[in-house]
């Protein structure tokens, strides 16, 4: 491996453009998303203004399955080709996808306070939630303990794969063992107030944007990460005094 | 005897008169607006109905946590990036220390 200057992380770390767009959009997303959120959508009938939560907890939790089904990708992606850029994905997959799984976890119990009396309840989504939480947990723990070394990496892609399929189970969960979680938006619930579409619509947007700039910025760290641990032990292998 | 029948009578009258107007009163103020009600008095409740959920509080606490989560996260990555151009210029330090 060269260990000439061109080859450094220094060089790769100039941002695109594009990045910075992304952020801008995102950002201009989102404080439209809130004007409709609280000033454009009206407040439902029977949960009042608790009910404005809805417009963050359902595309955080669109967020979760983007992110966690990367990190899956990943994972297999990484395990076929040994490739440290699928590691990069499955990594930074995980991280994002329990970040909006985080907000999912933190949001409905505060909804269902209002709506049921109680923070938590064993419901089969929100127990399949928490259970996929804990998978995904379990892999950024094992990466969190330094550079990870190949059977870390492969035990961590093994543990994205396992949780992947509890995806289905969460999404499923409410249609086959019912349960109180709401399903406005599936075919079984009544739908929302067309007033209150837009508002979701740009919450979306804005979640994907976020996540694709997420993603991108974690992915881009990893990548520089790994190339920093392959210099530094090459650094090492030829005598250089590498390690640092 | 004929003035305290007439006084008897007068008595009653203004008692039955009084009553019907207490009676009559208590219809309008059940019938009055509710917000208008809470505003003239208040009524002791007990059991499930004794507790009132916040829910602009709630709503604050959402979007406030979601939003000290992602900014946590931003955090984390901003430190992730400043240890790795550290890392990368101890190497460099160290490298053109070491070059023939």
């Amino acid at each position: 491996m060269a260990l000439a200057p061109s080859s450094t992380p220094s060089t790769a770390s100039r941002v695109s453009p594009l990045w910075h767009a992304l952020a801008a959009i995102t950002i201009t997303l989102f404080l439209v998303s809130f004007y409709l959120v609280f000033e454009v959508a009206p407040v439902e009938e029977q949960m009042g203004l608790v009910q404005k939560i809805f417009y963050l907890h359902v595309p955080s939790a669109y967020g979760m399955y983007v992110g966690w089904t990367l990190s899956a990708v990943g994972g297999l992606l990484f395990l076929w080709k040994r490739s440290d850029r699928w590691d990069a994905l499955s990594v930074a997959g995980a991280e994002v996808g329990t970040l909006f799984a985080a907000i999912v976890l933190l949001t409905g119990p505060l909804w269902g306070r209002k709506a049921w009396g109680v923070y938590w309840a064993w419901d089969p989504r929100i127990t399949s939630t928490l259970l996929t939480a804990m998978i995904y947990g379990s892999f950024l723990a094992l990466r969190s303990f330094g550079a990870a070394g190949q059977a870390e990496k492969r035990f961590a892609a093994a543990l994205a794969i396992v949780g992947f399929p509890l995806l289905f189970l969460i999404k499923y969960s409410v249609q086959r063992w019912s349960g109180q979680h709401p399903v406005v938006l599936t075919g079984q619930g009544g739908g929302i107030h067309p007033d209150m579409v837009p508002a979701l619509i740009c919450f979306f947007l804005a979640v994907t944007g976020f996540a694709i700039w997420l993603l991108w910025t974690r992915i881009r760290i990893e990548r520089h990460r790994q190339e920093i641990v392959a210099i530094e032990l090459e650094a090492a292998r030829r005598g250089l005094g590498g390690e640092s | 005897m004929k003035r305290w029948l007439l006084a008897l009578s007068l008595f009653a009258c203004v008692g039955a008169f009084g009553a019907l107007g207490s009676a009559s009163a208590q219809d309008a103020v059940e019938e009055e607006d509710p917000q208008a009600s809470r505003a003239a008095t208040f009524r002791a409740v007990s059991g499930p109905q004794a507790e009132r959920v916040p829910g602009g509080l709630l709503t604050v606490i959402a979007y406030g946590g979601a939003w000290v989560l992602v900014l946590g996260y931003l955090w984390r990555l901003g430190r992730m990036h400043a240890q790795n151009e550290r890392e990368l210029s101890a190497l460099k330090k160290s490298l053109e220390s070491n070059a023939p």
